[in-house]
């Protein structure tokens, strides 16, 4: 009854919870355990409130502390790569940013890494005070003759397209479906190509998306041991077995542990940045050397656009490449800094991290509060404790959530645990934004299993979590809203 | 001479004349067939009674041995100045030797050995007949005193499927301990416990006496650099080319997929898309050295004590007064360099000399249809480096995955190949390489062509090349022998 009435509450999802009344005898009596709890339990699933974006200074956006001073320096010099816009163009001598498309989402990495500072997640809405969806900005820019698919919206945050299937709708496909093409640009040539057909995707519900997700501390996250992250696995077996949480790792090609992404898919940084660039704004790199869409015409550039500049007297003759650029740069951006807790009564956040953390509860039984980096190359992210609040597996979400994507050991309903620092200041939450409430983002944890896929392990935390009285329930929510 | 006993030890093995050895062959292929008898049955009759006769006869020819000489290693003409001038640093970087820490006072940035590893440098395996190619005659694990399982008092032994005459392979095991849940990563062979720079360092080697495990050889990269700039477009179109000919004879293939949506190229599934991801990945699996890519030692899972260096062990160097060429990210990069410009192989005389017969044996090649999956080449695009530009890449594959059958199958799943798909590796420079196959399990180029037949099981489908095979074994013996001929020039 509470998952039926939370459907209600959120309009289009309520015929996929429908499918799954049948088996919803459990929930049923977990609603009975719940008791008598008065009806605004019963619509909304939570009494709290969002306290809302946390305002003030951006916790987040700088440097890390104790970098020494030719790593300073090095980011100093390469900070500007990140919000370099790129065109089409790219000169031989790569004196300005080029390699845009044929396909992009976007022009630049920092116009989707922005809140609540370059590096970070979509940029707030005008309503708060932000700029809104960006790429209202880039899709018709120097003459390019897109028109903006319906699911992107001003208000909205940016969101990059994937169609599960190819368009017989059995053979998979999960790749991105950029946005844009640059035809129509006065720099793209004779470039004929017509956008992805979002509409028909949509109507065979074969269209998912995916947010920006924040890179503060990142370089702290790709350097966290497998063996901690597996021992950490590993970990508190008994009380995850009660709530239903298992998890499992990602697996790079190297046999690591994958962790960046939303399905942990991606390894480290530089290689991040790479698929990054070419997928999001097509430029081509040496670890992605080919356009993604070479119809005649518009394959505009030799490839790679970005490369090793092997001419000593053109500075910057260090690095092969902008990922590589960028990689430095997201590696050097310290943690987000935790801000004042919500309302001003800092008991409250306290006795919200108990709750969040109490074996009752157990977010922090996928949500792992920290790891500690070990020794590293860059002393200033050696042996640091990073509060993540995440323990970089993936886990089974339910087929609510799911996206039907399947990214190396990640299957359609998998997600990596999102790490939560820096969540505070996060307009936009879960893999496709759908929300900007944060307690409706805990409510969306909740999601019982079909024939597909099984429950979200998350279903006993979030019960757990009605069930705790209206006072604790905010200060968990003020709690996270002060990270 | 010493590859000319190696070959003639196997022909010997074999048979002594190729009628026998072709007998030997088919008998070869009856000790598989019996456990899946009834699909052999039904093939058998389906290939009917032509090519049943062609099985009796088997394949004739002889395997003229490898081609002498050193036909690759150098860097492709046409590079700019400033690029020709990281040869010699990007060089330095794929042959030096690394070690574990700096506690021997060796050159500092040597280090990053281990825990686990299968070699200490790219060049100790990469090295036939060049540097940057295949296994050597000689398996380089096995040779030097102390051999590189041993130096500085390391107390490897060698696993069982290392031989001094055999390929230089990795490991992997295509399932875990439990025989069932996929695992399919890279174990490598060698543990750096016991070495005096690895102090403290506990870390077994993997149990591959009790494990089932394959091997894979190492791949050459000589024209790595114009594969990983075809488009992808080309690698398309080329395979909907000629679909009726590769559906009379059985053959489909398709692409393997990298994360940004193109077409993974390299490795034996082509589970790899670029020279730079190949150097991050190679650096830290076969020898243990994480990178910027790959930051973490990947037996900090399973050993004490052994994370003796900061990671990444190979990083980005910041220091800003060092002159170029030396201000790359890492090693991996300098790697690709190196790769990238290395030529493609150059095709030899014909092993049978003045009219033996090489341009029949490519006709050969391409009616019995080993080109429909072979492709002769591919034109590379436009590149930001002009020397590989619109290059003719005469690589002979067509960069996709094909169905191998369960003889070949190494139950390794990865990407879009499953268990028993192969890319089909390019032949370029195959007349000098003396080792065949994924697991380099023969030196003799005929038996390659043979083992390129395998009747399917209820776990994999026939291999692609049946028809082929079929069709070669067909041809009478001056046409296979021009065949064999015209692939020892390459």
């Amino acid at each position: 009854m509470v998952q039926h009435l939370k459907s209600a509450h959120k309009g289009g999802k309520a015929g996929q919870h429908l499918k799954a009344i049948g088996p919803l005898a459990g929930l049923a009596l977990a609603a009975a355990v719940l008791g008598l709890v008065g009806s605004q339990v019963l619509a909304s699933g939570s009494l709290a409130v969002d306290p809302g974006v946390r305002g003030g200074t951006a916790g987040a956006g700088g440097f890390v502390t104790g970098l020494t001073t030719q790593q300073a320096q090095v980011g100093t010099d390469i900070t500007p790569y990140f919000s370099q816009v790129n065109n089409v163009p790219e000169p031989a001598d790569q004196s300005s940013p080029g390699g845009l498309g044929p396909r992009f989402n976007s022009n630049s990495c920092a116009s989707c890494h922005a809140q609540p500072a370059i590096g970070g997640a979509s940029p707030l809405p005008a309503s708060l005070g932000g700029p809104g969806n960006p790429l209202f900005n880039v899709y018709q820019l120097m003459g390019a003759q897109n028109t903006m698919p319906s699911f992107e919206t001003t208000s909205g945050p940016v969101l990059v397209p994937l169609f599960p299937f190819e368009s017989d709708l059995i053979t998979p496909d999960g790749y991105v479906h950029q946005l844009f093409t640059i035809t129509g640009r006065t720099d793209a040539g004779s470039c004929s190509i017509a956008q992805p057909n979002f509409t028909q995707a949509m109507s065979q519900n074969n269209l998912v998306f995916r947010q920006p997700i924040a890179t503060f501390g990142d370089g702290l996250i790709e350097i966290i041991q497998n063996v901690d992250i597996i021992n950490n696995l590993n970990a508190n077996l008994t009380q995850k077995a009660a709530l239903g949480i298992i998890g499992t790792p990602n697996i790079a090609s190297d046999g690591s542990v994958s962790r960046l992404g939303w399905k942990a898919q991606m390894r480290s940084l530089v290689l991040a940045a790479a698929i990054e660039y070419n997928v999001e704004e097509g430029v081509t790199s040496e670890f992605f050397p080919n356009e993604l869409d070479e119809t005649p015409g518009c394959v505009l550039n030799p490839v790679p656009e970005s490369y090793i500049n092997y001419n000593p007297s053109i500075p910057p003759y260090e690095y092969p490449g902008d990922p590589d650029r960028f990689a430095i740069y997201m590696r050097f951006l310290a943690a987000p800094v935790p801000g004042a807790c919500p309302g001003g009564v800092q008991s409250s956040c306290t006795n919200g991290s108990v709750q969040f953390n109490s074996s009752n509860v157990g977010c922090a039984l996928c949500h792992t509060k920290s790891f500690t980096t070990p020794k590293s190359i860059i002393n200033a992210l050696g042996q640091k404790k990073a509060t993540l609040y995440s323990d970089l597996l993936v886990h089974h979400m339910g087929p609510c959530l799911a996206d039907n994507i399947t990214q190396g050991n990640a299957a359609g309903d998998e997600f990596r645990t999102a790490p939560l620092w820096g969540v505070g200041q996060r307009a936009f939450f879960l893999h496709d934004g759908r929300t900007s409430d944060i307690v409706q983002a805990i409510e969306d944890h909740l999601c019982t299993g079909n024939s597909q896929y099984p429950n979200s392990e998350a279903n006993a935390s979030v019960t757990a979590f009605n069930a705790l009285p209206q006072k604790n329930q905010q200060d968990l929510v003020n709690f996270l809203r002060s990270l | 001479m010493s590859k000319l006993n190696g070959q003639g030890k196997e022909g010997s093995m074999m048979c002594p004349d190729g009628l026998m050895r072709g007998k030997g062959r088919r008998g070869e292929g009856a000790d598989r067939r019996p456990r899946k008898t009834p699909a052999w049955a039904i093939a058998v009759s389906a290939l009917g009674l032509l090519s049943f006769a062609a099985l009796l006869l088997g394949q004739t020819a002889t395997d003229p041995g490898v081609r002498p000489g050193k036909m690759a290693g150098n860097f492709i003409s046409g590079l700019t100045t400033n690029q020709a001038a990281v040869e010699g640093t990007t060089t330095g970087i794929f042959i030096e030797i690394n070690q574990v820490t700096n506690t021997t006072g060796k050159q500092s940035d040597l280090v990053g050995l281990g825990p686990g590893f299968d070699s200490n440098s790219c060049s100790s395996c990469h090295a036939q007949p060049a540097i940057g190619g295949s296994s050597p005659a000689t398996n380089p694990l096995t040779t030097g005193s102390p051999p590189i399982y041993q130096i500085d008092g390391a107390t490897n032994t060698l696993p069982s499927f290392e031989t001094p005459t055999g390929p230089v392979v990795v490991a992997r095991f295509p399932f875990k301990a439990d025989g069932v849940t996929p695992d399919g990563t890279v174990h490598q062979l060698f543990s750096v416990q016991g070495r005096s720079d690895a102090p403290g360092c506990t870390l077994a080697q993997p149990p591959f006496s009790t494990m089932t495990t394959i091997n894979r050889q190492t791949l050459p990269v000589f024209g790595d650099g114009l594969i990983e700039i075809i488009q992808d477009s080309d690698i398309l179109a080329n395979m909907n080319a000629n679909l009726s000919q590769k559906l009379l004879l059985g053959i489909s293939g398709h692409p393997n997929r990298a994360a940004d949506g193109s077409i993974n190229r390299f490795g034996w599934k082509a589970q790899t898309r670029s020279l730079v991801i190949f150097g991050g990945e190679a650096y830290n699996i076969e020898e243990g050295v994480s990178n910027e890519m790959f930051p973490n030692e990947i037996n900090d899972i399973n050993s004490t004590g052994c994370i003796l260096n900061p990671v990444p062990e190979d990083h980005t160097n910041y220091a800003l007064t060092k002159l170029p060429p030396h201000r790359f990210p890492g090693d991996p990069e300098e790697q690709a360099v190196f790769m990238r410009f290395l030529a493609p192989p150059t095709v030899g005389g014909c092993p049978g000399g003045v009219g033996g017969g090489c341009p029949n044996g490519q006709t050969q090649f391409n009616n019995v249809g080993c080109v429909l999956c072979h492709t002769t080449s591919f034109t590379t695009p436009s590149s930001a480096i002009g020397a590989l530009s619109n290059l003719t890449a005469n690589l002979f594959s067509d960069l996709l995955v094909h169905d191998m059958g369960p003889c070949n199958a190494d139950n390794v799943t990865q990407g879009t190949a499953t268990g028993d798909q192969f890319r089909t590796p390019p032949l370029w420079g195959a007349g000098q390489r003396v080792f065949f196959m994924s697991d380099g399990r023969t030196t003799n180029i005929v038996t390659a062509v043979e083992d390129h037949f395998c009747l399917g099981n209820s776990q994999y489908p026939n291999s692609e090349a049946n028809a082929v095979i079929n069709n070669f074994n067909a041809l009478d013996a001056t046409d296979q022998q021009d065949l064999i001929n015209f692939l020892r020039q390459l």
